[in-house]
């Protein structure tokens, strides 16, 4: 019964973080064999049958056998801002502060979201709170103490977690994530990044829903 | 949730993405989110807002206005400026630019970790190197260079990107490696400070403030309006002459937003042809004697035959000119007006109220000189300052640029390069190219040759290496090639065009992330930031032009010896406690520290050469003679050693540019239209043109007049393509009355954007500019050009 109720999360946990790395970064060798592996997309374990993970799953599979790891990581370069310009910046705030720039108002609200949890981006860790990264390492952190807090019998801890993963999702990614997929879209000339980009809208998309589903269900455990 | 797979698949799939042992009970990934102390705790409250004074340093050319930046929990969330006026010191206020700062530190497009190419040279691929990795490779090239080629392979750019005191570091580095190649002049001014000197000795102004006592004003070229709208420049105190009544006239070919703000009339005219409106209103004053001879007698050289040096040969004076002694052709305002399309009757009427209106201020700035013949308009102008007997009193002036008040200036020790030979600074690419062929007669300084071509350049903070340079098409070639030059180290914020061609690409701190001191321009009224302290920490992984120095300088075994075991801090803090030693008044840096901003205390205006004029026996000019020479016996012997006179006479003329009104006709019937580059107030050169904000104030567009327009069928917002044999733009197209007909404008400064025809697609001006130096000078035209536009 508790493996029911918390391997939904262990999953989202997992997969968030598979995401986070790949959006912070560029891909190498061992990430190219990873992805590569028929399992991969195979058993890929969320969100399956919804359309924009299919097209997000196919897409990947179809841009793998042809990629090349040098062309992919100047991909990865490009649109992520990772050395300079972002085709398809992965901050928040660009798309959505009135500045339309990094460290806007923006940042400062995920900052604060994420302090409202005990959390903090590492010093060494030079990107600022609005990345899409980090707020999946967020989302990832938050899924795994839900499943916690569910194995612990604590119902409103885990309520007060999803609460979080709800202001993640819905007033924060998905309000530009949109608009970052089309612009990943457009701009990744192998499909891969773009494949990438199209998964996890699905993903959080579906997330939403899930995550809404809990908080207006009478009792969780 | 239901899961949609059992656990054995789940952890099957784990396996397969390699972290399947870390699933369950971490609370976060170990790369970015941590835990606060291990507990999860309440959020913290936002900090105090600080209020941090800052300076905008960008080369605009006015005085680094000052800016005040709110501060909260170590980011900028506002972006205020200096609103402290006091009588007849204007506060030093933020122009659009400064304002927009935000938009230049937060940019999402900054650089942000050090890298190196890995693709064809311009290509754009690079690959991250560890700050230690760049180090290395630099001081590994620096050293096989030298070693191959000797000092002279060596080049430092020329730069503007960055204020002169944070660029000290290269050049110390470099003077401790045995040297490198010199430059002379600048981007901005080549002619100016080239042969202004050749009529005055050093240069002087009055002092924009005592534009208070003038009764007429007219300005040549000159647009602060657009160029320096900020603080107390002078478009501050041409404003308020204008208010206290003095009639403002404004000569160029476009109506500037100076014109639109400040003109009681707009004269446009051709570019390239001012000399010869000035020499008809010379004609006019001649013929209707009303020009001051006792004042040419008393302080000129060369005005009349009769003051013409020993050995200068007859008819050589510019009244014999003027007069059509030598050539056979009056400067008539007739003659002037078909070559400048300013009607004869104008000029008559210009000419009479120059002469009988006193005191008269004429003002020139820098847009005339960056062409063909650039040197020629510098030297007109004071012609008829002298004239009008408007030299050395209040309210007139030499015919120079508008003037400032002195503060004094901080620098820090660069050392002495052991290399000699100088190029000018727009020389570059031929050096590259044929650098062991230059000759003095080139412009070649110092040496009559250099032993090598530049083999390896540092750009710090520029944007010259391919955006701001003549004929992006063929530096490009130069640069692709890497054979030529070796090697190419640039340091920047952005990726801008010219980062492009990096071998070694860095990412800097903007100004508000380091500390450094002003730049090197003085306030009218000798208000004057000097100091900028950190407002934030640094961004992304950067470094400072002092860190990426004093770690090359490690590599190659002198690092002890490069920062003298000092700080940055230390350095600038020991440069401005030597200045206080020894000047009166001068805060030290703990009085630097707490208020940045020297504040003039000198109300009383700066007049050009009023000691000359009253006791010209006693004050000479640092001129040969110590007199103002309208003829140069100086120049007419370098003209004739280079065998130019033609083109680099003894006396200011109006000299044929080659592509202009009157160039081979054959070229004016394939490309018939005057292509200017004007500064926009959008951008500093080259510096914003990624800032999105003050891109919404002014979208990059060439201007057409309406007729040009109509004639070529394009419509205001057509997109329409510029071209000539030099290359191709595509950009949105502008169709105004304020633009004389005949010619096009299209502002300096946007980001050179290929595409893969090689057609820019920004509307970077450099695309069909001409590499052609000036006579003189050697100096850059870029608002010489003649173009074809035409409907995409």
């Amino acid at each position: 019964m508790a493996d029911d109720l918390t391997l939904p999360f262990e999953v989202r946990s997992q997969v968030y973080r598979l995401l986070a790395d790949l959006f912070l970064t560029p891909p190498d060798e061992q990430v190219l064999t990873m992805l590569s592996h028929p399992d991969f997309v195979a058993d890929w374990p969320l969100g399956r049958g919804l359309p924009d993970v299919e097209q997000g799953l196919t897409r990947i599979a179809n841009a793998l056998p042809q990629a090349n790891l040098t062309d992919l990581r100047q991909e990865f370069y490009h649109l992520f801002g990772f050395l300079g310009p972002a085709d398809a910046p992965p901050w928040q705030s660009v798309y959505l502060d009135r500045e339309h720039v990094l460290m806007g108002e923006e940042t400062l609200k995920l900052r604060a979201l994420f302090a409202r949890f005990g959390l903090v981006v590492a010093e060494t860790e030079r990107q600022p709170e609005d990345h899409i990264s980090l707020q999946l390492q967020f989302l990832a952190a938050l899924a795994a103490r839900t499943a916690e807090r569910l194995t612990a019998g604590d119902e409103p801890g885990a309520r007060t977690l999803l609460e979080g993963q709800r202001e993640c999702l819905e007033e924060n990614l998905l309000r530009w994530a949109d608009k970052f997929v089309s612009q990943a879209e457009a701009a990744s000339e192998s499909g891969f990044y773009g494949g990438l980009a199209r998964l996890t809208l699905g993903l959080l998309r579906l997330d939403l829903s899930e995550v809404r589903r809990l908080l207006a269900a009478p009792s969780l455990i | 949730m239901k899961p949609e797979l059992s656990r054995r698949t789940f952890l099957k799939w784990s396996a397969v993405v390699g972290a399947g042992a870390a699933v369950g009970g971490v609370a976060a990934t170990q790369s970015g989110l941590q835990l606060i102390d291990g507990t999860a705790s309440a959020a913290p409250a936002p900090g105090p807002v600080k209020v941090v004074p800052q300076q905008c340093t960008v080369n605009c050319g006015g005085y680094s206005c000052a800016l005040q930046l709110h501060v909260q929990d170590d980011t900028i969330i506002r972006v205020d400026t200096d609103q402290m006026d006091r009588d007849g010191f204007p506060a030093m206020r933020g122009c659009l630019r400064g304002r927009a700062t935000r938009q230049f530190v937060y940019n999402p497009d900054r650089l942000k970790q050090p890298m190196k190419r890995v693709g064809k040279r311009g290509e754009g691929k690079f690959e991250p190197i560890t700050w230690d990795e760049a180090y290395k490779l630099i001081a590994e090239n620096l050293d096989r260079i030298i070693k191959k080629y000797g000092n002279q392979a060596l080049y430092v750019q020329y730069a503007s990107g960055t204020d002169g005191t944070t660029r000290t570091p290269v050049t110390r580095l470099l003077n401790m490696l045995g040297g490198y190649l010199n430059y002379y002049n600048t981007y901005s001014s080549a002619c100016y400070n080239w042969a202004g000197p050749y009529t005055f000795g050093k240069l002087e102004s009055n002092s924009s403030d005592d534009l208070m006592n003038s009764k007429l004003i007219v300005l040549f070229a000159n647009n602060s309006a657009e160029t320096q709208p900020g603080g107390g420049n002078e478009f501050y105190w041409q404003l308020k002459a204008k208010q206290n009544g003095a009639k403002v006239i404004v000569i160029d070919p476009r109506l500037s937003d100076t014109t639109k703000a400040l003109a009681d009339e707009w004269i446009p005219i051709r570019p390239t042809t001012d000399n010869a409106l000035m020499d008809a209103m010379a004609y006019v004053m001649l013929t209707e004697n009303l020009h001051n001879q006792a004042f040419l007698d008393k302080y000129t050289v060369g005005f009349d035959e009769a003051t013409l040096p020993k050995g200068a040969p007859a008819n050589s004076s510019y009244r014999s000119y003027v007069m059509g002694l030598a050539d056979g052709v009056k400067k008539t305002p007739e003659w002037a007006e078909k070559i400048t399309g300013v009607p004869a009757a104008t000029i008559v009427r210009l000419a009479r109220e120059i002469a009988t209106t006193k005191p008269c201020a004429m003002i020139q700035n820098l847009g005339w000189q960056r062409h063909a013949m650039g040197e020629q308009p510098v030297r007109g102008l004071p012609v008829l300052a002298a004239m009008t007997g408007n030299i050395g009193i209040k309210g007139g002036g030499p015919g120079l640029r508008d003037g400032r008040k002195s503060a004094p200036s901080i620098s820090l020790a660069a050392g002495t390069n052991p290399v000699k030979a100088s190029i000018s600074c727009f020389q570059w690419v031929e050096a590259i190219e044929r650098g062991t062929e230059l000759k003095p007669v080139d412009g070649l300084l110092n040496v009559p040759k250099l032993d090598t071509n530049i083999k390896f350049i540092w750009n710090y903070g520029g944007n010259t290496m391919i955006n701001q340079h003549s004929d992006t098409g063929h530096t490009h070639k130069v640069l692709s090639d890497d054979s030529l030059c070796e090697f190419i180290v640039i340091h920047d914020v952005m990726m801008t065009p010219s980062a492009r061609y990096a071998d070694v690409l860095l990412p800097d701190a903007t100004s508000y992330e380091r500390m450094h001191l002003g730049r090197g321009s003085t306030n009218v009224m000798g208000d004057r930031f000097y100091l900028g302290v950190p407002a934030i920490t640094p961004l992304h992984d950067i470094k400072t032009n002092y860190e990426v120095c004093s770690g090359v300088a490690e590599k190659l075994g002198i690092g002890q010896k490069f920062t003298e075991g000092k700080t940055w801090e230390q350095w600038l803090k020991d440069a401005v406690n030597a200045v206080a030693a020894k000047t009166p008044g001068f805060p030290n840096w703990d009085a630097m520290l707490k208020d940045p901003i020297y504040r003039g205390k000198d109300t009383k205006p700066v007049i050009a050469y009023e000691k000359f004029i009253q006791d010209p026996e006693k004050n000479k000019l640092s001129t040969p003679s110590g007199k103002i020479e309208i003829y140069s016996e100086k120049l007419a012997k370098l003209a004739a050693e280079r065998g130019n006179a033609k083109e680099l006479p003894a006396i200011p003329k109006y000299v044929p540019a080659w592509e202009g009104p009157n160039a081979d006709p054959a070229l004016l019937e394939k490309y018939p239209l005057q292509l200017l580059g004007h500064h926009v107030k959008r951008r500093v050169h080259s510096t914003h043109d990624n800032n999105k904000w003050l891109e919404e104030v002014e979208p990059q567009a060439i201007t057409l007049n309406e007729i040009d327009a109509a004639e070529r069928g394009i419509k205001d917002g057509d997109m329409v393509k510029v071209f000539n044999d030099r290359g191709e733009i595509h950009v949105t197209c502008r169709v105004s009355k304020g633009i004389m007909p005949g010619v096009a404008d299209l502002p300096q400064g946007a980001w050179y954007t290929p595409n893969k025809d090689g057609v820019d697609t920004r509307g970077c001006i450099n695309t069909i500019t001409k590499y052609h130096p000036t006579p003189g000078a050697k100096g850059n035209p870029q608002h010489t050009n003649l173009v074809q536009v035409a409907k995409l």
